[in-house]
């Protein structure tokens, strides 16, 4: 048997090469090696057939697009496009409420695109990203599992000394209270400063402007700055290097030399800080950092390439359980840029995080695209009987089903094209407001990532809207079509109805859902917390303030316009601690009753205006107060104490008196119920808080501003009220109830235009049956009533359906707060009321029209 | 309007169509080529150019017979028009002046 060339080569050659040159030039191709084969061999000749096919594949060879066939489609592509543009026009107010519904969707699809692609790229810019880990610590508590990011700072070290999978690590520790920096005489700058490894830099993809990032850190006593402090600090970034600066923070002060400078950190990332310290600096100043039941660094592992991440955890998880006193039962090891979406831990196993708003949103997309493909289904098949002579005579021509359906899909695919670039333009008009809703600076930058987006949900979308009236229409008899009849089959009618009983149920649960979100939104605002958030500023006691508290607070209270000033060690938002060394006459030596506590200075139930349920607050004319607490009512009832006032009770084996119980106030967040909880006295305190007198107090924030100013050298405050710090604890909550609102709104929208689709699809159907029953005596009323009922109906159903649907999903999310609203029936019912309302407007609208015919226009031709 | 010009791969393959006579088709062309000139022609190139040739009405082409080892396929055979003899001629004539303007002792150095 001769040697045979590749067929696979040869069919290629078939195909693309020009047909008038084929046969000549596939008989030179198999001569040449049928040649090469006596020649050189079978195996070279094969090779060489396959060069020779890609080497003939260029233009002259190449078979042009117009030929044969094709030229065929390229006519009917032209004639379809013309078609469908003319029928755009001549159907104007169809053509509008079509691109409406798309564009509104698309709209919705794309601002979440946007907002959920800027979550998805959080933390994801650094080069080594997918091999470096952060480690954190299982504690078995009594009350509950938590999952903490302390560890021992002998962690990391030991981890890549014992295990060669370990490349790197960096311990990091930074505080909420952050030093200061300053250049010999020169103003005074908040440092935002973080404590760290050497391999910092090498691990995470910070760059450097100037200095290396091998020595970068080589030398404790040196700093390395963010572009921004150091250009704060000195003319430009070259002169920054090799000055010494001097930092002045609650746990380190001293003279340190700026050995390089970084690029700020990009907004995507979640570490933000303008100066990075060696962290040896701290573990040196204290022993117990040897000691590996002392938790406090964050640990981050850089592994080795190829390294399975389980396994180093089992054997960190091994060495770490022998050390001795060990606090934690075990560690997990995710990874760094997981940890923004997956940042939950329930029982010591991740159980997401932000990423279920990336879902929830994700699907409400889906969702609200869907809802615009269904409308424009309907609108097409109500239009179809405009369409069914053009159909016909196409039909009677010779066009094959598929060209047809190719027709409808080119219609579609171009109507959705338009609607594209509308909402494009309008997307780039309501960016900065949705960015301020969602708290983002969101940006339309048309990159690779965006353009496939586009084209995927243009496809999708065309080709979804376009499928049903696409079959629905080519699939009629053409007999049929050019005597006039049509009679719909029942099918298609269940098929219509079901959509439109779907549109309608999503948008009946999206409403239920914002009533509910903003019902809840509004409990938590207006909530009474038990104290006056009004008129109360806080900032962190910084600099030269942590220093010297009692005379700053002193001058500080006798600012005209301010109340009282007071410190406190938490905030008030965030967890407390608590602890289980509080007994007291008559506790069940056995029961574990955890107590939260928080430190504060005087006048700290003054300045939050808490009120005094018994007893008195803590004054400085009773000179042994340190030794004494209050209490909550809570603790008060759990105790079950007659007389608390003037009770002694034992707290970490120190008896202590109860001077006073307060009225229940709401500290951490409405999460949590109100515990147990007792208020010491201590001098000290991490975050200052004032209250104003009532009234103009901009000129009042400006005086202590400027006392702040002179006693801290020049360092500018950073003044926050508490109320606006209240609502941006529940910032996710607003802005769930904000966005919810905008897209039930657009989903209701397009659900209405798919219904005022429907109705006239119903009232042309109907047109000479109207016109009889008017000659008749039928009335407006009567008309209405006969051409409503059935969507009426739909929309009952819809409600049905969708009011289980509806009051699942906002129980569980509801479920999720100590306090929260109780859903009532009405909710419910204003819900569907508002929907039915809103679906008989729109129906009415074309029905009143429908019904006022004049019955000589409908009936003059037959 | 500028004087017709072919390039030097066309030159070489007119020449060898000419060289061929009445016996050139894609294979002995490419063959004659390749033996001569010691060169590899790419089939690509010398396909289009053979179809370039021919646009430009230097070459023409027949259709010939059909062998075994062509899988059954016809040859098409290629031959110099009248205009692609009177411009491989004048592209010697130019070549020709061009040399002979060459003063002697350029050629003796090298």
């Amino acid at each position: 048997m001769p040697p045979k060339p590749p067929k696979w080569a040869l069919r290629f050659f078939r195909w693309y090469c020009k047909p008038e040159l084929l046969p000549y030039l596939e008989g030179d191709l198999l001569e040449h090696f049928h040649d090469k084969t006596e020649s050189l061999g079978s195996q070279k000749a094969r090779r060489k057939f396959i060069t020779d096919v890609i080497k003939l594949f260029r233009p002259g060879i190449i078979r042009t697009y117009q030929s044969s066939q094709q030229l065929n489609i390229y006519t009917m592509f032209l004639h379809t496009l013309t078609i469908s543009l003319r029928n755009f026009k001549r159907y104007t107010t169809t053509f509008f409420i079509n691109l409406l519904g798309l564009s509104s969707g698309l709209i919705a699809v794309l601002l979440i695109y946007l907002w959920v692609s800027d979550e998805l790229a959080r933390d994801k810019f650094h080069e080594n990203g997918n091999r470096v880990h952060q480690v954190l610590l299982n504690f078995d508590n009594p009350d509950n599992f938590s999952t903490i990011n302390w560890t021992p700072a002998n962690l990391g070290p030991t981890a890549v000394e014992t295990l060669p999978e370990v490349s790197h690590y960096a311990r990091l520790l930074a505080f909420d209270q952050k030093g200061t920096l300053s250049f010999e005489e020169g103003p005074t700058f908040r440092a935002n400063e973080i404590y760290t490894d050497p391999a910092f830099f090498d691990m995470f993809s910070f760059p450097l402007i100037t200095g290396s990032k091998s020595d970068v850190m080589s030398n404790q006593q040196s700093v390395v700055l963010s572009e921004k402090l150091a250009l704060a600090l000195f003319e430009n970034v070259n002169e920054a290097v090799g000055k010494t600066l001097r930092l002045d923070a609650e746990e380190l002060t001293g003279s340190y030399v700026v050995s390089g400078v970084f690029q700020n950190p990009p907004e995507n990332s979640s570490l933000q800080f303008d100066a990075v310290f060696s962290v040896e600096l701290l573990l040196a100043q204290n022993e117990q950092y040897t000691l590996w039941e002392y938790n406090d660094p964050d640990t981050y592992l850089m592994l080795e390439k190829g390294a399975d991440p389980d396994l180093v955890r089992t054997k960190i998880e091994a060495f770490y359980l022998e050390k001795p006193n060990v606090s934690a039962a075990g560690i997990v090891m995710p990874r760094f840029e997981d940890k923004y979406l997956y940042g939950n831990y329930e029982n010591g196993v991740q159980s997401g995080g932000r990423i279920s708003y990336v879902r929830l949103f994700s699907g409400i997309a889906l969702i609200i695209l869907l809802i615009a493909c269904i409308n424009f289904m309907n609108l097409s098949t109500a239009q179809a009987s405009r369409r069914l002579k053009e159909v016909g005579v196409k039909k009677a021509l010779g066009i094959a089903r598929r060209g047809l359906i190719f027709q409808f899909l080119t219609e579609s695919l171009l109507l959705t094209f338009i609607a594209m670039a509308l909402s494009l333009g309008l997307v780039a008009l309501l960016l900065p407001a949705f960015g301020q809703l969602v708290g983002k600076s969101l940006t339309l930058v048309f990159e690779a990532d965006l353009i496939l987006a586009l084209s995927g949900t243009l496809l999708l979308t065309g080709m979804v809207a376009g499928s049903y009236p696409a079959l629905y229409l080519s699939g009629f008899r053409v007999v049929q079509l050019l005597k006039g009849k049509t009679k719909a089959r029942t099918n298609d009618i269940w098929v219509r109805k079901g959509l439109v009983i779907f549109q309608f149920a999503t948008s009946i649960v999206l409403v239920v859902a914002i009533v509910v979100v903003t019902k809840q939104v509004d409990l938590i605002q207006n909530k009474n917390l038990g104290y006056d958030r009004e008129n109360v500023i806080t900032f962190p006691a910084e600099g030269e303030i942590s220093n010297k508290l009692r005379p700053f607070l002193a001058d500080l209270t006798n600012i005209a316009g301010v109340s009282y000033a007071s410190t406190t060690s938490m905030d008030l938002f965030e967890n407390f601690t608590g602890t289980g060394g509080v007994t007291w006459d008559g506790k069940d030596p056995d029961a574990f009753i955890p107590f939260k506590y928080i430190n504060a200075n005087y006048d700290f139930i003054e300045v939050l205006d808490i009120k005094m349920v018994a007893g008195r607050s803590y004054s400085r004319d009773f000179p042994n107060d340190r030794d004494k607490i209050i209490i909550n009512q809570t603790a008060a009832n759990v105790m079950e104490l007659d007389q608390p006032v003037g009770s002694i009770i034992n707290i970490w084996n120190k008896n202590v008196e109860i001077i006073g119980v307060v009225e229940d106030f709401h500290f951490e967040s409405l999460y949590q119920p109100i515990k147990p909880m007792f208020y010491r006295l201590n001098g000290g305190g991490a975050d200052i808080m004032v209250r104003l007198a009532a009234g103009d107090q901009g000129e009042v924030i400006d005086r202590v501003s400027d006392y702040y100013q002179d006693f801290n050298n020049g360092l500018k405050p950073e003044f926050k009220f508490l109320d606006t710090r209240y609502q941006q604890v529940y910032e996710s909550e607003s802005r769930v109830s904000g966005l919810a609102r905008y897209f039930a709104a657009i989903a209701m929208i397009i659900s209405c235009l798919g219904l005022f689709g429907l109705a006239t699809f119903t009232v042309e159907r109907k047109e000479k049956e109207i016109g009889v029953r008017k000659v008749l005596g039928a009335g407006l009323a009567g008309i209405m009533g006969l051409l409503t009922r059935e969507f009426v109906q739909m929309v009952l159903i819809a409600i049905v359906l969708a009011i289980p649907v509806g009051y699942w999903i906002t129980t569980d999310w509801l479920s999720q707060f100590a306090y929260h609203v109780s859903l009532h029936w009405w909710f419910f019912a204003l819900s569907g009321v508002a929907t039915l309302l809103v679906a008989m407007l729109t129906i009415g609208l074309r029905t009143y029209r429908a019904a006022n015919i004049n019955p000589v226009d409908c009936l003059k031709q037959e | 309007m500028k004087a017709p010009q072919i390039g030097e791969f066309e030159e070489i393959v007119m020449l060898t169509v000419g060289i061929l006579h009445g016996n050139a088709y894609g294979v002995t062309i490419r063959n004659e080529i390749e033996t001569r000139l010691n060169r590899q022609v790419s089939v690509g190139a010398l396909q289009t150019t053979l179809r370039r040739l021919e646009k430009k009405g230097y070459l023409e082409s027949k259709h010939g017979e059909t062998a075994a080892n062509r899988g059954g396929r016809p040859k098409l055979y290629y031959m110099l028009t009248a205009q692609g003899k009177r411009m491989l001629a004048q592209a010697r004539e130019t070549r020709n002046s061009l040399w002979d303007a060459l003063p002697q002792f350029i050629i003796n150095l090298d």
